[in-house]
Order: structure tokens, then C-alpha cells, then sequence
């Protein structure tokens, strides 16, 4: 089990610094790709209310690899994906998105220059308090 | 307040730790830590679950994220897919997501334990952060 000495080696760094390191790291953009490819077939199958097993009798899978797909553990073909986006009555359209472009658009939903991407500094140059009184605040109450 | 914010920016949550006292490390972010150097690729995932909650609220895939209203009183769960999990809960008047701790893949009974413990946890935030006094005439 991992406790809580494991991490006490990283005590003299910053959460912002170590965050920075592994966003930048390759195996990052494979979690944030697996992660983004489970979530829209989430959405799909909510929106259109299909259900584990109704997925896996279309994809002619077990109702345990759609768990699986869900929770980003498939490593499915290119043509799996292509037979999900399908079933779920969508194209799937991959694209190639150039670093700077990426940081670009990072940068314009930050609200900071493309530079500034990244720095650790970022977080007590944009952090500002919210607001209390946003109309969807009840929204998430448990 | 002993919270410490994690992911300060996000457009619709702020994601905070608990923290006990004046500890430089949060159990939240120790067990990220944990799994980094493990090299365990739930780390990834974890940190990417937060960013997105912080900036376009917890997903709607029920395998990475859960509302434990029914057995947790108020509790939620970000789930890795290898099966680790950070428990928090949410403070919607502070729009603040508020993680209790991680804990890796668990048996059912030990999971309650650790539920009881994020539980204690949200009692002493709600005590730490009442207002005195505001409904009072």
C-alpha cells in the first residue's frame, strides 16, 4: 500500500512544480487521450440512454469491455474505435494539434500570454477568488 | 482555513486538500506523490480528473467519478483505472471541491473505513467554516 511517507520525498517541492513535470510528460497525454475517448462515450451513451449491455450487444463485445472502455483500461484497435464512434451514430475524427497551437489555446482559456504556459508562477498571477453567488452554486449539492 | 488549494483556476471549481495544521503536504497530494514516484500511472489520471472537475466540473462517466451520497453522506470519489481513488466532497457555496485524502484499491470493508474517516473529515470543514452568528437575528 502506498502511505503517506512514499510522497514525503517530494516535501521540499511545490504541487504547481511536480503538476507542471508530469503535464509535460508522454505518459500524461496518453491518461488525458484515454481519459477524453472514455468521457465522450460516456456522454454519448447518456445522451442517447444506452446502457452497458445494450453497447456491448452492438459491438458484439461482453458487457465487462465496455466497464472496461469506461474506466480506460482498453487498449483498443483503431478499428474498434472506428466500430464504437459508429455504433454510437458518430465519426471519429483524430487530429494532430502542433505544441505552440496547443499552447495557444491553453493560453487563451487561461487568459495569460502563450509563454506563460506552464510556469509555476501561473497560479498566483491568475488565481482570484470566485464568487459566491453563481446562479449553478446549488447545482452539485450531495 | 486548513485547506490548501490544488487547482486555483479552474473555471467552474476550486479544487482544495485538507490540511492538518500546518503540514506541508496534504494526505492528498502525499498519496499523488506516492503513486508518482511508483510509477503508477493513476497519477496521470488522477491529476487529470481534478484539472478537468476544477475547470468543467466532475465527469459524467460514473467509473471516474461517483457521488457516494447513498452510503457516504455528502462524499464523492475520483476513481484512476487501476483503481485508486482520492475521496472529497463539495462545498457548492464556495464553489470548492474539497479532497479528503487517496487511498489505493480496496476491499469493500476497508473502503468504509476510509469513507468514515473522509466523513469525520467534511464534519470538521463544515464546523471550521460556519459563520457565527449569520442566522441569527
Amino acid at each position: 500500500m502506498l502511505t503517506k511517507k512514499a510522497g514525503t520525498r517530494h516535501m521540499a517541492k511545490d504541487f504547481q512544480e511536480i503538476l507542471n513535470q508530469v503535464k509535460s510528460s508522454e505518459s500524461y497525454d496518453k491518461e488525458v487521450l484515454r481519459g477524453e475517448i472514455s468521457d465522450q462515450i460516456a456522454c454519448l451513451m447518456e445522451a442517447q440512454e444506452i446502457t452497458k449491455a445494450e453497447l456491448a450487444r452492438r459491438l458484439h463485445k461482453s458487457r465487462a469491455y465496455v466497464t472496461k472502455i469506461l474506466q480506460g483500461n482498453a487498449n483498443f484497435t483503431l478499428d474498434t474505435l472506428v466500430q464504437l464512434a459508429r455504433v454510437l451514430g458518430c465519426k471519429y475524427m483524430p487530429v494532430f494539434v502542433p505544441v505552440n497551437i496547443w499552447k495557444q489555446i491553453e493560453a487563451r482559456a487561461l487568459n495569460v500570454s502563450p509563454q506563460k504556459v506552464g510556469e509555476s508562477k501561473l497560479v498566483a498571477e491568475t488565481y482570484s477568488p470566485v464568487t459566491h453567488n453563481d446562479p449553478d452554486s446549488g447545482k452539485f449539492t450531495t | 482555513m486548513p485547506v490548501k488549494v490544488l487547482f486555483p483556476h479552474g473555471a467552474r471549481f476550486v479544487i482544495c486538500a485538507w490540511r492538518v495544521g500546518e503540514e506541508e503536504v496534504t494526505a492528498t497530494e502525499a498519496f499523488i506523490f506516492g503513486l508518482i514516484e511508483a510509477k503508477n500511472p493513476d497519477a496521470e489520471s488522477l491529476l487529470y480528473e481534478l484539472e478537468k472537475a476544477s475547470n468543467h466540473g466532475p465527469s459524467r462517466n460514473v467509473e471516474k467519478f461517483r457521488y457516494l451520497s447513498g452510503t457516504g453522506q455528502g462524499l464523492v470519489e475520483f476513481k484512476a483505472r487501476r483503481g485508486s481513488r482520492v475521496l472529497a466532497f463539495i462545498d457548492a457555496d464556495r464553489r470548492r471541491i474539497v479532497c479528503t485524502h487517496g487511498i489505493p484499491k480496496l476491499k469493500p470493508r476497508r473502503f468504509e473505513r476510509e469513507m468514515e474517516k473522509a466523513h469525520e473529515i467534511r464534519n470538521a470543514y463544515l464546523i471550521e467554516t460556519m459563520e457565527v452568528g449569520k442566522y441569527v437575528n
